[in-house]
């Protein structure tokens, strides 16, 4: 089973994502925070991360940043997902080095397709 | 001594130096009975320094004031009063606008220009011309005869030293943004050449206009217009700034409309005269900033509520979703048609919220173009096809040949899509939408026709227009926000290009893009 990390600090968002992604078959864990972000995915080492980009402290731009700089987890794709616009997140997603990106609201199909691509 | 006795002693030294260097100066100057001068900067000096560095730095201008009129041959006794009124007057209005105004050195909103008019202006001044006077009387130095006239020569003296000298040193020294860059060198550049146009015109006489004759003085209202509402504060308080130098020295030299033979009957009037300039632009400036503020405030609040209302929203949409896969597996049809209603209405909802969110992008100058090179053909053939999909018109679409052209390919796609939507929406009983691409030697064009209700022609001007929705009783049917063709144009404007509109009422519109083949960007 693919383990996916799902990295947002709204509660609501986060249920809602678990419950689209167990039912498709994938172990979800969350993470409320991007704090110590890069300790807890080389812990549990996820297949694939979603990743919002709005966060108190450490937010989605720098814990990318963060992990692609690590040799050991470079590897593991980044989706990001942000409120921003869909141009906005799409030239934030190059900017920073994530693979993809999903622009809230987003449709569950859009989710899944987007989540099975990256764990090809 | 530790750095910060030095730094006081430093900085006070400083105040002392200028004070009494301006003071000179200003005494130079046919003060009234010797010692009011009708051009006076160390008050408004005084009062910024204690402003900008505190009030503790009094003895600087005590001891200014006395030794500058002690040189210039005042009575031991005059010069000590003299130096108290000076003191108490820029001391109390600096206690006096910090403690009770919330005074902002950079006078960007209007309460901090009209506490400093009425609280520098007149109240303080009063004070210091009076104890000034009075201390000139009593040594015999003014005669009773000359009272009034050295008063009301102290006074404004003073008074437009703090309405020109002291905000000028306090927007400068403070920090606020003021923009240096290449595209504003330009208007800058041509704003001094007027200034300096107008003074040579209002002092020297220019071609027909001759410089005796008063109300060519008010040739200076345009540029100090200019600079206020464009320039800022800084830029106001400049203007009148190098207004009051010119204008000082050609009256003192005999040019101009202010120049008579008494020199301090000119300056008397030419004084009065720059009180009023120096009013007018640090008022206007502040209105402008204010409201530059309240703009920026809302792009701001539109900016987070947006972006605040798509979290909700995409629960919303996503618990929907997740019903609607649990009702397709039980094969639940009235739960299917109405969790697709909520599906429809929530992006209705994201689609108003992302079109707050350009407007407002677009109103603060921040839509920035993502420049790539794709197909507009082939672009256009992915919009339709996505739009047929949800729509019972036909959408037909005429084009040629493939072109390669360098935009923001998103942006274009946003700009179809709205378009065809509008089509569609306002021709509710049409069976087609015709799409076309054509292109000739300088444009690309793309039109999009539909076959319903149509626009009368005295809407088109403001169909592009922020918020406009026509307002007749067919249209009010329709909802929307009235963002769409605005953002639509701004787009497309944006990439150097336009957006025609033509329409017959009760036959159909046709709206055609123009996009320039070697796309210029604004």
């Amino acid at each position: 089973m693919n383990k996916i990390l799902v990295c947002d600090d709204d509660q609501a968002i986060t249920e809602m994502m678990t419950i689209m992604l167990e039912t498709n078959g994938y172990e979800v864990k969350i993470l409320p925070s991007g704090k110590a972000i890069q300790r807890l995915v080389k812990e549990y080492l996820p297949d694939l991360i979603l990743l919002d980009i709005w966060m108190p402290g450490i937010g989605g731009e720098e814990a990318t940043k963060l992990l692609k700089r690590d040799l050991d987890i470079k590897s593991i794709p980044i989706i990001i997902i942000s409120a921003l616009q869909k141009d906005e997140v799409k030239a934030m997603a190059k900017k920073i080095g994530a693979d993809s990106f999903l622009s809230k609201p987003f449709d569950m199909d859009d989710l899944l397709k987007i989540v099975a691509k990256h764990l090809k | 001594m530790n750095y910060k006795n030095l730094s006081y002693f430093v900085k006070g030294l400083t105040i002392f130096a200028v004070y009494f260097i301006t003071a000179r100066l200003g005494l130079m100057l046919d003060a009234v009975s010797g010692f009011a001068s009708l051009v006076w900067l160390p008050t408004g000096i005084s009062l910024a320094s204690l402003l900008i560095w505190g009030t503790k730095y009094w003895p600087a201008i005590t001891l200014g004031a006395f030794l500058a009129n002690f040189t210039e041959g005042a009575p031991i006794l005059a010069a000590m009063g003299i130096s108290i009124g000076n003191t108490i007057e820029a001391v109390l209005t600096a206690y006096l606008l910090k403690r009770f105004f919330n005074f902002r050195n950079s006078l960007d909103r209007l309460k901090d220009v009209f506490a400093l008019i009425i609280i520098a202006g007149f109240f303080s001044t009063t004070i210091s011309a009076t104890i000034g006077v009075i201390s000139l009387l009593s040594v015999g130095i003014v005669k009773t005869s000359l009272i009034k006239e050295t008063w009301f020569a102290w006074w404004i003296g003073d008074m437009i030293s703090n309405l020109v000298i002291a905000p000028l040193i306090l927007v400068w020294a403070h920090k606020s943004h003021f923009d240096f860059s290449l595209k504003r060198l330009w208007e800058t550049s041509f704003l001094i050449v007027l200034l300096f146009t107008v003074n040579l015109i209002i002092f020297r006489g220019f071609l027909i206009i001759n410089p005796n004759n008063q109300p060519v003085a008010y040739m200076i209202f345009p540029p100090l217009v200019w600079a206020a509402l464009r320039f800022g504060q800084k830029g106001a308080v400049l203007t009148s700034a190098i207004l009051a130098t010119i204008s000082v020295l050609a009256t003192i030299f005999g040019f101009g409309p202010f120049a008579t033979s008494n020199l301090s009957d000119s300056l008397l009037s030419l004084q009065i005269f720059m009180g009023f300039i120096a009013v007018s632009g640090m008022i206007l400036a502040a209105i402008a900033l204010e409201k530059e503020r309240v703009e920026e405030r809302k792009d701001e609040f539109i900016s987070v509520a947006s972006h605040e209302l798509k979290t909700p929203v995409t629960t919303i949409k996503g618990y929907a979703q997740i019903l609607i896969a649990i009702s397709n597996k039980a094969n639940d049809k009235k739960a299917l048609l109405y969790l697709h209603k909520i599906d429809e209405q929530v992006n209705r909802l994201t689609e108003l919220v992302n079109d707050l969110l350009d407007v407002s992008k677009i109103q603060s100058g921040k839509l920035e173009l993502e420049k790539e090179r794709f197909d507009l053909n082939h672009l256009i053939k992915e919009v339709v096809e996505d739009m047929q999909i949800n729509t019972k018109h036909k959408i037909i679409l005429h084009s040629k040949s493939n072109i390669s052209i360098v935009a923001d390919k998103y942006l274009i796609g946003e700009v179809l899509t709205n378009l065809i939507s509008n089509a569609i929406k306002y021709s509710p009983k049409a069976d087609n939408i015709l799409v076309t691409l054509t292109s000739d030697i300088s444009n690309n064009k793309i039109s999009i026709q539909d076959f319903g209700i149509g626009i009368a022609k005295k809407d088109f001007s403001r169909l592009f227009e922020r918020f406009f929705r026509i307002d007749n009783k067919i249209r009010e049917s329709f909802s929307g926000l009235g963002l769409g063709l605005f953002i639509a144009s701004e787009i497309i404007k944006r990439h150097g290009g336009s957006i025609n509109v033509s329409s017959v009422k009760g036959k159909g519109s046709i709206f055609t893009i123009y996009l320039p083949k070697k796309i210029s960007y604004e």
